[in-house]
C-alpha cells in the first residue's frame, strides 16, 4: 500500500564533539566504557525475561540455566550477535573513520594529513 | 476529557515499536539519565562545596566569584570530567537508542501521518511555508545534539514527519527516568495552563499561541485546560509540525499548526488572548529573541498575557547553579543559552512594549508531580516556597499582560 523508501537516519550530530579529558582518547574511552555498560544491562534484562518466562512456563527452573552449555549452531548465532555487540560499543571509532570519507573535503583532508604525521613520527 | 477519537487512523505517536533489547535499551538511557542530573549531580557539588570551594577561598583568600570562575576551577576535576562525560554520552545515547526503531518505521510513519491529516478528523490544521528560511540558530548545529536536528527530511517529497518522531520518541526517553511525567503530554504546558486556570479563574483565552512548539507536546496540554480555545503552535521545521499536526488528528486534538518564524509570524495585530513557549528562547540568538518579545507585544491582544517557560535568568539563581545549568551552552550544542541567561528579563520586557506594571514571573511546580493542595496554593500565591529548576520540580515563566 505505501511506498518503501529504506530511509537512513544519521548518527552523528552536527558540530564539534565534546571533549572533557586532556586526552581525546580518554574521551572515547569513556563513550566506549558507557556503550559497553548499557549492552551489558541490556544483556542481563533479556536473560532475565528469559528465566522468568521460562520459570513461569514451567519449562525450567532458574537454577538450569547455570548447567547449559552451547552446541556449534547455537555457538554460530552467538557469533553473529557478539559481532554487531562489539560495533555497537566501539561505535566511536566507526564515527571518526567515517568523518574522513565525509564531504567536508577541508575538514577531511586536515585530519588525514594530521594522521599522516602521527604516523611517520615514532 | 472526552475528545472525539478516530481509531481508524494510526497514531504515529504510538505506532513505532522496540525489540525487547531497544525498549530495555532505551529504559537503560532514561535511568542513567535520572542518576546524572540527580545522584552524580549531587556528588559533583559536594565536591565543589567541601574540596574546590575551600581549596580556592585558601589560595586566593577568596571564593570563586562568578559561574565563570567556577568552571575554570572545575574544568579539569576528575568528578566534572566524568560527569561530563556521562551527561554528554547520555545524551547522544537517548537519540541513538530510538534511531533503529523509527528508522524501520520510517514508511509507516509517513504513510500514517498523510492519512491523519488526509482523513482531518479533528478539524485541525497544518501550514507549510517551504520558502521559510531556517535560522542559523537551528540550522548550524544539531540542537540537543539530536542528529539530524528539527528540520532535516529524508523523504521530502511525502509527508515526512520523522525527525518529528525522533524527537517525540527521543525526549520519552530523556524524561523517562524522572517519575513526574504524563507520558507524552509536556509537564510544561500542563502546568502553566493549571496554574493559570486557578490563578486567573476570570481569564478565558480564546486564542492561543504556543511558539516553538516542536512536536506538540506542550501545546495539547492547553486543549486540556481550554477546550474551546482554539489553538495554535508554531514552529520553524516541518517535520515537527507535520508531526504533531498527525498525533493531534489522531487524538481528537483540534490544533492548527503552521510553519512560521516566531520573529515576525503572519498573525493580525492583537490577535491572541495568551502566547506561551516552554524550552525555547534558550537556543534562540538573544537578538532573535528580543525581536520575538516584541512580535509577542504586537500579535497579543490588550488583556492579554505573555507567559513563557524558560531556564532561570542568572541573576535570579546562585554561582554554583550558573555554573550547572550553563553546561548546556558548551557541550549540548545551545550556544546562546548563557547570553540568553544573562539578560535583563524585565528591563527587555518593557523594551518590547510591556508595561513595568503588568509584568509576570512564577515559579511552577510541576503539575503531575506535585499535591492538588500545595499546586493551588502556590497558584493563588498563599505559598511561596522557592524551588529550582533543578530535578524539573518547578518551572520558572515570565511575562506580562498588555
Amino acid at each position: 500500500m505505501s511506498e518503501r523508501r529504506d530511509v537512513k537516519l544519521p548518527i552523528h550530530s552536527k558540530g564539534k564533539r565534546a571533549s572533557f579529558y586532556r586526552s581525546e582518547g580518554t574521551d572515547q574511552l569513556f563513550s566506549i566504557v558507557m556503550m559497553l555498560t548499557q549492552e551489558l544491562s541490556v544483556a542481563y534484562d533479556r536473560i532475565e525475561t528469559l528465566e522468568r518466562v521460562l520459570d513461569k512456563k514451567g519449562i525450567l527452573a532458574r537454577r538450569e540455566v547455570e548447567s547449559h552449555r552451547p552446541g556449534p549452531e547455537e555457538e554460530t548465532e552467538r557469533t553473529a550477535r557478539r559481532d554487531a555487540f562489539i560495533g555497537r560499543v566501539f561505535q566511536i571509532i566507526h564515527e571518526e573513520a567515517e568523518s574522513y570519507a565525509a564531504e567536508q573535503p577541508k575538514e577531511a583532508s586536515r585530519k588525514a594529513k594530521g594522521a599522516k604525521r602521527e604516523k611517520v613520527s615514532p | 476529557m472526552d475528545r472525539e477519537v478516530d481509531s481508524n487512523i494510526q497514531n504515529v505517536a504510538t505506532l513505532v515499536e522496540s525489540t525487547h533489547d531497544e525498549y530495555n535499551r532505551q529504559r537503560f538511557v532514561s535511568v542513567l539519565r535520572k542518576k546524572v542530573l540527580v545522584d552524580f549531580a549531587k556528588d559533583m557539588k559536594d565536591t565543589y562545596v567541601h574540596k574546590v570551594e575551600p581549596a580556592v577561598t585558601a589560595k586566593e583568600g577568596r571564593k570563586p566569584k562568578d559561574a565563570r570562575e567556577i568552571r575554570k576551577h572545575m574544568l579539569h576535576e576528575p568528578v566534572y570530567e566524568a560527569w561530563s562525560s556521562l551527561r554528554y554520552n547520555a545524551q547522544l545515547m537517548t537519540w541513538w537508542s530510538v534511531r533503529e526503531p523509527i528508522e524501520r518505521k520510517a514508511d509507516a510513519l509517513i504513510a500514517a501521518g498523510a492519512a491523519a491529516h488526509a482523513a482531518n478528523p479533528a478539524g485541525g490544521s497544518l501550514a507549510l511555508n517551504p520558502d521559510l528560511p531556517i535560522p542559523d540558530y537551528v540550522s548550524t548545529l544539531d540542537v540537543h545534539l539530536m542528529p539530524g536536528c528539527f528540520q532535516t527530511e529524508f523523504a521530502p517529497e511525502a509527508y515526512d514527519d520523522i525527525q518529528g518522531a525522533m524527537y517525540h520518541y527521543g525526549t520519552q526517553v530523556f524524561s523517562g527516568g524522572l517519575p513526574h511525567r504524563i507520558k507524552g503530554r509536556g509537564g510544561v504546558g500542563t502546568s502553566i495552563s493549571n496554574f493559570l486556570k486557578l490563578r486567573y479563574p476570570e481569564f478565558k483565552p480564546q486564542r492561543i499561541l504556543d511558539m516553538g512548539c516542536t512536536a506538540g507536546a506542550n501545546t495539547f496540554p492547553y486543549l486540556d485546560v481550554y477546550p474551546d480555545a482554539e489553538l495554535h503552535g508554531i514552529d520553524v521545521a516541518a517535520p515537527v509540525l507535520r508531526f504533531g499536526h498527525a498525533r493531534a488528528e489522531a487524538e481528537g486534538a483540534r490544533i492548527h499548526f503552521s510553519q512560521q518564524n516566531a520573529e515576525t509570524t503572519n498573525f493580525p495585530d492583537n490577535h491572541f488572548d495568551l502566547i506561551s513557549s516552554s524550552f525555547f528562547f534558550h537556543e534562540l540568538s538573544v537578538k532573535a529573541t528580543k525581536a520575538v518579545w516584541k512580535e509577542c507585544h504586537r500579535i497579543l491582544k490588550p488583556g492579554g498575557l505573555m507567559l513563557h517557560m524558560e531556564l532561570p535568568p542568572s541573576n535570579m539563581t546562585d554561582d554554583y547553579y550558573n555554573f550547572y545549568l550553563d553546561w548546556d551552552a558548551f557541550y549540548n550544542n545551545e550556544p546562546h543559552y548563557a547570553a540568553f541567561r544573562n539578560l535583563d528579563f524585565a528591563k527587555t520586557l518593557e523594551e518590547s512594549g510591556f508595561k513595568k506594571d503588568k509584568l509576570e514571573m512564577f515559579r511552577i511546580p510541576n503539575f503531575a508531580s506535585t499535591d492538588p493542595k500545595e499546586f493551588a496554593a502556590v497558584a493563588k500565591g498563599e505559598e511561596t516556597l522557592r524551588r529550582d529548576h533543578g530535578g524539573g520540580a518547578v518551572w520558572f515563566t515570565f511575562g506580562g499582560w498588555k
